[in-house]
């Protein structure tokens, strides 16, 4: 975390915040494209829906890697320590609630990308040859219902992450994901900037 | 299974269109609109639809023949295509449709079976007709679009997901010569433009129209806009009679001394909706309606065309059907 002036910390690198903003934009015609048609709003959704699933994955292909390579795994990673949490030990960049978030939406994402690129050898894409084939239709069933239930989890993630996301106390952390700083007072109030500045 | 036998459905025989759209409301998905049954009687018969009940409209007097109005005129969707084929007005003002009602399926089955119902009839993919849970029936799979699927028939143009084309011929004429679709239910009348009416995989993958449970094609209006032109309906299949088509072509064109001034080209089975050739009618715009003109077309038209396995041929076909309408019209 570098300081950029005085009294702004750096929270967020500009390359974080463009990764999770193009996740946001996929997500939400992800979404979008899935579930209008079945309320009855009917358009083209195929197509769109295919690409931002490929978008999705090559930034989270992105993002791993960055997380493998430039930055520290550890920093997100949920645990046993975490629940110290609870008896007011301040966390390092991310609180425990934050990194529960990360993991549910990492498995969301994960089961979501992994059925659904499967799932485009079926649908008649031009990435790869249609072949439905390649499993069984009880496979294909399981296969689907995993990659429902991750849309249906994702869209119950993102009413989360928006609401806390616009509460007044923690607005700092979606204005921390715009502008990519947080106040030095912000920091001691929620996380203990000692840890933070461990990289923990 | 029993297929020499109808399965049980209450039968409702509406005598007027007010009576068929209440019957219609109240039944919603559950009532099946029923013409002439050419369609409807194999998907029931067969059992791979069903229904509880089945509203027959053919007794509606009001939904029968041809009318001239102001601006063109109005086809009752229960006309049939014999009357539409030989009617005096359609063949001096609108040659395209009555030749188009002419290469339908068989003389018996224009004897019986109406505009309406060949509108609006269900697409001919056997995996779909045959029962399979495929994406059309609601399921999760197409089965044509496979590395053995046989798939001869299927779509050139337009597959998303379902490759299943439309089976109309009179669509294609309906659609060439601007006409509409008049829409009756609970809620009132609606007019969709026949190119609107249509829908395809990529927006209703359940469905070949934009028609909701509740709702009756009750007319066809043609406007005048293409009275007199000059016709072009040209149908390929296998067999000469009693058959669809795999390839077909129905085209208007206006003359301005020897040069097309403006035109439709529509191409019927090869998409789930009639395949409208704009590019080709802006591109030949202007040019002489010869050999020259139709190759040229012939070419434009099938760019983009993604053929599947057993359906190639359609691509040359197709080429040379719009240069036949072009150079023979």
């Amino acid at each position: 975390m570098a300081t950029q002036t005085q009294d702004k910390l750096q929270r967020h690198a500009g390359i974080d915040r463009l990764f999770h903003w193009v996740t946001a934009v996929t997500m939400t015609l992800l979404l979008a494209t899935s579930l209008l048609p079945i309320v009855g709003i009917r358009f083209p959704w195929v197509k769109i829906h295919w690409v931002s699933g490929l978008v999705l994955t090559l930034v989270v292909l992105f993002h791993i890697l960055r997380a493998i390579t430039v930055q520290k795994l550890s920093v997100i990673q949920l645990k046993g320590a975490d629940l110290a949490e609870f008896s007011g030990k301040k966390p390092g960049k991310y609180s425990l609630p934050q990194k529960a978030m990360h993991l549910a939406w990492m498995l969301t994402i994960l089961v979501a990308i992994a059925t659904g690129i499967v799932m485009m050898v079926k649908a008649g894409t031009p990435v790869f040859h249609r072949n439905p084939y390649i499993l069984t239709v009880k496979a294909w069933g399981i296969l689907t219902l995993l990659h429902d239930l991750a849309a249906l989890a994702a869209l119950f993630l993102i009413l989360v992450h928006v609401y806390f996301g616009l509460l007044p106390e923690k607005r700092m952390y979606l204005r921390s994901m715009v502008g990519g700083w947080m106040s030095r007072s912000e920091l001691a109030l929620n996380h203990d900037p000692e840890r933070v500045a461990r990289g923990e | 299974m029993a297929k020499d036998m109808m399965p049980h459905f209450d039968l409702y025989q509406p005598d007027s269109v007010e009576a068929a759209v209440d019957l219609a409301a109240r039944l919603g998905s559950d009532g099946w609109l029923l013409a002439a049954g050419q369609d409807s009687y194999d998907w029931l018969k067969n059992r791979t639809k069903r229904t509880e009940a089945v509203i027959e409209l053919t007794g509606i007097a009001a939904l029968k023949g041809v009318r001239e109005v102001a601006g063109g005129i109005e086809i009752g969707a229960l006309t049939t295509l014999t009357e539409i084929e030989e009617h005096p007005l359609l063949r001096e003002k609108f040659l395209l449709l009555s030749l188009a009602a002419g290469r339908v399926a068989s003389p018996q089955i224009r004897n019986a079976g109406t505009l309406g119902g060949n509108l609006c009839q269900d697409t001919r993919c056997w995996y779909y007709r045959y029962g399979v849970d495929c994406y059309r029936a609601g399921g999760n799979m197409c089965y044509a679009d496979t590395p053995e699927g046989q798939n001869r028939e299927h779509a050139i143009f337009g597959a998303s997901r379902c490759v299943a084309v439309q089976p109309s011929d009179t669509a294609n004429a309906v659609v060439a010569l601007d006409g509409s679709m008049v829409i009756r239910s609970a809620k009132g009348e609606r007019v969709v433009p026949a190119s609107e009416f249509f829908v395809g995989p990529a927006l209703n993958i359940r469905r070949m129209t934009v028609l909701e449970p509740g709702e009756i094609l009750t007319a066809v209006r043609i406007p005048s806009t293409w009275a007199g032109a000059k016709f072009y309906f040209e149908k390929i299949a296998d067999r000469a009679a009693w058959d669809f088509a795999l390839v077909s072509i129905a085209a208007a064109f206006k003359m301005d001394g020897d040069r097309i001034s403006d035109s439709r080209l529509v191409v019927g089975a090869v998409e789930c909706v009639p395949h409208r050739l704009t590019a080709v009618e802006s591109a030949i715009k202007g040019s002489a309606k010869n050999e020259e003109t139709g190759t040229r077309a012939g070419k434009l038209a099938i760019e983009g065309a993604t053929t599947l396995n057993f359906n190639q041929f359609k691509i040359p076909l197709m080429e040379n059907l719009v240069r036949r309408a072009i150079r023979g019209a």
